[in-house]
């Protein structure tokens, strides 16, 4: 019983087993010179037994992994019987020279390696099959099993080790390759093209005549000493990625021959130049030899591929699904998962299985699938995509920035105040209300009547104003402090003419000062509106106008202290009466102290830097309606500053009575400056009062009826 | 701390004022004096001066022909002839006071008049834009003031009256209270800043 090589581990099998048994791969050939019987020997396309050459080699025990043969998937030609020799020989030598205790070396290195010229077009070798012309399944199986360096073969080691010492990792390219059209010196002679070429081209490249220059089957280039070849280009130009290529032994054939003259070529390779002219030709194949290989998808179809290649890997991977079924899905924390990046840093780009998806395109095993293990891949490394981060962002984050991005884009909008409408200037309404105030004063003076009743009753502090005044001491002067305004005259004049009047019918002597420009013309006017009714009254002798009083609190302290020197200073005029200038020296001697003042703040000057001097001295108060309020503190505390007040118009109607009254019918007498103004004030208080009402009920007449246009609008 | 003459001024004469106040003697009470009435001329210099002021301003702007310059001169004629009359005759004369009973007290009290008619104005424009409860209690509380303030043709009503005097004398009182005392206490730590050296208004 004939044992039957395996292909791949070279070890026996027996003749009618279809696999092996110590590496499964399949003995017998799939495709369509595959022999039905399962022979193990194969044939070649006559079905004429393989020629001696060819079984001596396959005896030698060459496991040849990724041999010429396995390369190509196609049995020999009877041709190769010519170039067996020379064949031999030289995988003898091969042998002997390479250290591998397998002697792996393939013939198809040391044939098209060191015995051809290069070819110009690159990573893709005409030798080889591309990735579209496909790869037949039993010369391309083997190749794909190694996982890891460990798995591979010694041939590709030593090739990867021999590019490693070239320093051209991942070899590109030689961009010197010598252009294959060229006969110029130099150049490697063609008959070394013709076995590549008619790996490519077939028989008809093979039976092209020999070239020009070329004495009786010896190259032109091997007759005549020529000048060593051109070296190729250092190892640093040569770009870094591309992949070994035959084209690279090529390159070290010129450097053979550039190194050895035609004498020192020795015989074994003379006369294997002179054989291996015409048989290596048909290396690839004889006429009977497939031009087109099928295209890859129809030998990876179903069925074709053998099952010890696809018994070992699904082809489609269950689903995760189905793997992680009886499994419970974390759940991550709102927060991890806000951080988690979308894609990992280093995963990879394309989809799983891309790796073992790829195609070599250069090197020996160009146009292959899947042989590189996919560290290849992750020793090119890569950097980490910039992702961009999704963060869960929250809505009220997301109006906070869109808010800080108006702020930033728009400034001027911020910057700008909108301008205010202002207000449509109506003057009849203005004129409105002037012309009924106005009307109601006029009309009760031109009428003569009067309709409005008098104050029935009368204030305290006029009664306790009145009831001082009538206590005060007529060897004293009376202080009289003119502190209002011209424009509060008309209210105030009428109440202090009425204290006055009281004052200057009981005889106290009276001195005027003022802490005001105005004050001492208004106190002169006020002396002058009283003088018809009390002409005893003359400046120096009952009445002293002390004048202006500057400097205002610091002015009144110094007139505290001694009104006399903060008021003149100096002599008196000699008209004045020497016994009122004398009392004049000390604020003590003042009878009391009637303040007449429109500003709460000016009475609380006269409280604080004066009768804090002279507590024992009565200040009563004239004042203004408006400044009542502020003034009535001081009136109503447990000590109290002011020991009087007359308030407005209606305390000075109320004083004019009780200076007047009639105790008989209990009437007011005689009628004041304040009794003649009560019917205005009364007329145009009235005005000013229906003013509001009806502005009032005009308003809610308006919203009542804006109210009503929006329910029926609606 | 740099010496500073000014702070030292400034306190002693707060130191020696405030003494003045608590203790009776008579060093305290003749310094006091003293500078009582320095101050006092200094204010009357100081008034001077403003009248000096506004009349270098308004005469720039008379000659540099300025927008409004005619009330300008106006007011440098009035300044003049006032100051004129009193100075020549005195504060207390009829001319001076003539000038003031015929021609500044009628134009303070127009004014004073114009007041009310702009405040009642605008009373009623606070009823038409803006009606809430704060707009509410000012109608109501100037209405009724008003009604008790003003006599009523033919009758007499006490409530009203009452009702006016509390609206006067209660609220009011109490809020006026509020301000005074807090007018004092500011004034007080006012004071005593300047006492202690801390506030400088004199250096500004």
């Amino acid at each position: 019983m004939a044992d039957v090589r395996c292909p791949m581990c070279g070890k026996p099998n027996a003749e009618e087993a279809e696999t092996c048994l110590y590496c499964q791969a399949r003995l017998k050939p799939v495709g369509p010179g595959a022999a039905p019987g399962g022979d193990a020997e194969p044939v070649a396309a006559g079905g004429e037994p393989a020629p001696d050459w060819l079984s001596r080699l396959r005896d030698q025990g060459s496991p040849m992994p990724g041999g010429t043969r396995e390369l190509s998937g196609e049995p020999e030609s009877p041709t190769d019987k010519e170039a067996s020799d020379w064949l031999s020989r030289i995988r003898t030598r091969a042998d002997d020279e390479s250290p591998s205790p397998s002697g792996a070396t393939s013939p198809a290195e040391d044939v098209f390696g060191r015995g051809k010229p290069a070819e110009p077009s690159g990573p893709s070798p005409a030798f080889a099959p591309s990735a579209g012309e496909g790869v037949p399944a039993s010369a391309a199986t083997p190749l794909a099993e190694p996982a890891s360096e460990e798995d591979e073969p010694e041939w590709l080691k030593r090739l990867r080790a021999r590019r490693a010492v070239e320093g051209t990792p991942g070899a590109a390219p030689a961009p010197s390759f010598p252009a294959p059209q060229a006969t110029g010196e130099g150049l490697p002679p063609d008959w070394m093209h013709a076995p590549h070429e008619d790996l490519a081209t077939g028989p008809t490249a093979a039976a092209s005549p020999q070239p020009a220059g070329s004495e009786g089957g010896m190259p032109s280039w091997l007759s005549d000493v020529q000048p060593p070849a051109p070296r190729p280009t250092p190892v640093e130009n040569v770009p870094p990625a591309a992949p070994a290529t035959p084209a690279a032994f090529a390159s070290e054939d010129d450097e053979l021959r550039g190194a050895y003259s035609e004498k020192e070529i020795p015989d074994w390779l003379v006369s294997a130049r002179e054989e291996a002219a015409a048989p290596v030709a048909g290396l690839a194949g004889g006429p009977e030899a497939p031009t087109e290989t099928p295209p890859l998808e129809e030998l990876l179809a179903p069925g074709v591929l053998p099952e010890w290649l696809t018994a070992g890997s699904s082809p489609t991977p269950p689903p995760m699904e189905a793997l992680g079924a009886g499994l419970e899905q974390a759940v991550l924390p709102p927060w991890l998962r806000a951080m988690r990046p979308v894609e990992g840093p280093l995963a990879p780009k394309g989809e799983a299985g891309e790796a073992e998806e790829r195609v070599e395109s250069a090197g020996p095993l160009a146009g292959l699938r899947g042989v590189l293990p996919p560290k290849v891949e992750a020793e090119v490394g890569r950097h980490p995509p910039v992702l961009p981060s999704v963060l869960d962002i929250q809505p009220a984050h997301a109006a906070h920035a869109e808010l800080l991005q108006r702020i930033i884009s728009t400034p001027e909008s911020r910057a700008v105040p909108r301008a205010r409408r202002r207000p449509q200037a109506r003057p009849w309404g203005g004129l409105v209300v002037l012309v009924i105030l106005v009307a109601a004063m006029i009309v009760p003076g031109l009428t003569g009547t009067s309709v409005f009743a008098r104050p029935s009753v009368v204030a305290v502090e006029t009664l306790q104003t009145a009831n001082l005044i009538n206590s005060l001491p007529l060897d004293r002067p009376l202080l009289l402090a003119v502190d209002y305004d011209a424009a509060a005259s008309a209210e105030l004049e009428a109440a202090a003419l009425a204290v006055l009047d009281h004052v200057m019918t009981i005889g106290a002597p009276i001195a005027s000062v003022s802490t005001r420009p105005v004050g001492p013309a208004l106190a002169e006017r006020l002396m002058a509106r009283t003088r018809a009714a009390h002409p005893q009254y003359q400046a120096g002798i009952n009445y002293l106008p002390l004048g202006y009083l500057p400097a205002g609190p610091i002015g009144l302290r110094a007139f505290a202290a001694n009104p006399w020197q903060a008021v003149y200073a100096q002599s008196a005029p000699e008209s004045w009466d020497a016994g009122l200038v004398a009392a004049l020296h000390a604020s003590s001697n003042f009878s009391a102290i009637l303040v007449v003042a429109s500003d709460p703040a000016v009475l609380q000057t006269w409280i604080e830097q004066v009768h804090t001097a002279v507590p024992s001295v009565p200040l009563v108060a004239i004042v203004s309606a408006a400044a009542e309020p502020l003034a009535r503190p001081y009136y109503e505390s447990a000590f109290p500053s002011v020991q009087g007040m007359v308030v407005g118009l209606a305390g000075a109607e109320a004083y004019e009575c009780l200076n007047a009254l009639d105790p008989a019918s209990g009437r007011c007498g005689r009628p004041g400056v304040a009794d003649s103004m009560w019917d205005p004030f009364g007329m145009a208080v009235l005005g000013a009062v229906l003013i509001l009402l009806v502005g009032g009920l005009a308003s809610v007449i308006r919203r009542g009826v804006i109210s009503m246009r929006r329910t029926s609008h609606e | 701390m740099r010496f500073k003459a000014s702070v030292v001024v400034a306190i002693l004469t707060g130191a020696i004022m405030l003494l003045g106040y608590f203790l009776p003697g008579i060093f305290f009470a003749s310094v006091r004096d003293v500078m009582l009435r320095s101050g006092m001329i200094i204010g009357t210099v100081a008034l001077l001066l403003g009248v000096g002021n506004l009349l270098q301003v308004h005469l720039r702007k008379i000659r540099e022909q300025r927008p409004g310059h005619l009330y300008s001169i106006f007011m440098v004629i009035s300044l003049f002839s006032v100051f004129a009359v009193v100075v020549l005759f005195g504060p207390a004369h009829p001319y001076s006071v003539w000038v003031v009973s015929e021609i500044q007290r009628p134009l303070e009290i127009g004014l004073m008049g114009l007041l009310a008619v702009v405040l009642l104005l605008a009373g009623v424009r606070l009823l038409f834009r803006r009606q809430a409860l704060g707009t509410l209690v000012f109608f109501l509380t100037a209405f009724l003031v008003l009604l008790g303030t003003a006599p009523l043709p033919f009758i007499s009503l006490p409530f009203l009256e009452g009702l006016r005097n509390w609206i006067a004398q209660v609220p009011a009182v109490a809020g006026a209270r509020g301000i005074i005392l807090g007018v004092a206490l500011g004034a007080t730590a006012t004071g005593l800043r300047v006492l202690l050296g801390f506030d400088q208004p004199y250096e500004r």
